[in-house]
């Protein structure tokens, strides 16, 4: 016999044999791919303390801006009256537009509050308004932005009523944000929901 | 000579006996170090009950749409007391059991200090649970109103 067929006899071991090593090389790629793929913006249990504590701290913060001291309007009310429309973005020393010519953030109770608590501990955040117009569409625009969530953001919101008298000029009000009267026969002007996002860096 | 081709019924149970132990080795090794790294899940979650207790509770100006609003004498009455009667207000925020018993650290920093700490000082290597809270303090004679951070350590 030229290849001498019948001296090889162990034909199904050879196979099993080589199944057996693929398998643990399969299995030593997956476990590493694994271990190593956990970087600290992995979505996962581990970090569910971590959202939890900024779900608080974002609550108390909205809680603590919507306190009307002596009875005036709360500081995330006047911050959304005093607001131009434009998007800020923190830029290492203060909130300010992207595109020229440049404005500053100013007198923000908000941006003031941020910049105290989540710039100085490197918890990124985002502001959205969000409101609704007569037909009830929902429309939302960025106050402050710093880029997109990781998988692990939280959201925590706040709502703002505004009624007419808040506003005082409402149409130069509209604008300049964007926000709608909802209801032109009342007094009720709209209802702004405040929404936060605050993710770990 | 042997010349069948069939495996032995021998070799077939072993290779399913080691396999099986691969598979074992690989579902367990990625837990099996767990119970020996940091894990401060039970301090954490006493961090947030303590927390809660003081700021909504002990500290609070009593509003109710606004919980984490408190009165400044009586975080300062807090803070004196954590002082000066450490184990007394431990077992009162319940965490002197009887087989366990945690040690509390609070402070409270403003916009440019830390303005207030009292508790125990933080031992190296233990499992620390930290939970904060953004509080805004009201000054009863004046009305004026401050934001502080507070932050509850317990282990």
């Amino acid at each position: 016999m030229l290849l001498k067929i019948e001296k090889e006899t162990h034909a199904q071991m050879h196979t099993l044999e080589a199944i057996m090593a693929s398998l643990i090389m399969v299995a030593i790629i997956v476990y590493t791919v694994q271990a190593t793929s956990l970087t600290p913006l992995t979505s996962s249990t581990a970090n569910a303390h971590i959202e939890a504590q900024l779900q608080t701290m974002g609550q108390d913060m909205l809680n603590a801006l919507s306190y009307s001291a002596y009875g005036h309007d709360p500081d995330l009310k006047t911050d959304i009256l005093n607001w131009d429309g434009k998007q800020y973005v923190w830029n290492g020393t203060a909130y300010s537009t992207i595109k020229s010519p440049i404005y500053e953030l100013q007198s923000s109770s908000l941006a003031r509050t941020l910049e105290f608590i989540a710039v100085k501990r490197g918890i990124a955040h985002n502001v959205y308004f969000s409101w609704m117009d007569e037909e009830g569409v929902t429309a939302s625009r960025r106050y402050i932005y710093n880029g997109d969530p990781s998988n692990n953001a939280v959201v925590i919101s706040k709502r703002v009523q505004l009624s007419n008298g808040d506003v005082g000029n409402v149409t130069d009000f509209e604008t300049r944000t964007g926000i709608p009267d909802a209801d032109n026969s009342t007094d009720f002007y709209n209802i702004v929901n405040v929404k936060m996002a605050l993710w770990r860096m | 000579m042997d010349s069948k081709g069939q495996m032995t019924i021998d070799y077939l149970i072993s290779i399913t006996v080691f396999l099986l132990a691969v598979v074992f080795v690989f579902s367990y090794t990625s837990g099996i170090f767990t119970p020996f790294q940091s894990n401060s899940d039970e301090v954490t979650l006493i961090a947030d009950r303590v927390s809660t207790n003081i700021v909504e509770k002990r500290m609070s100006a009593g509003d109710e749409g606004l919980p984490n609003l408190i009165n400044d004498t009586k975080m300062n009455d807090f803070f004196t007391e954590l002082d000066t009667n450490y184990e007394p207000t431990i077992d009162s925020l319940g965490m002197n059991g009887s087989y366990l018993r945690y040690d509390l650290n609070v402070t409270a920093e403003n916009s440019t200090d830390i303005i207030y700490a009292a508790g125990e000082q933080i031992p190296p290597r233990v499992n620390v649970g930290q939970t904060r809270r953004i509080i805004l303090c009201r000054d009863d004679d004046t009305g004026d109103t401050d934001m502080i951070i507070l932050s509850f350590r317990v282990w």
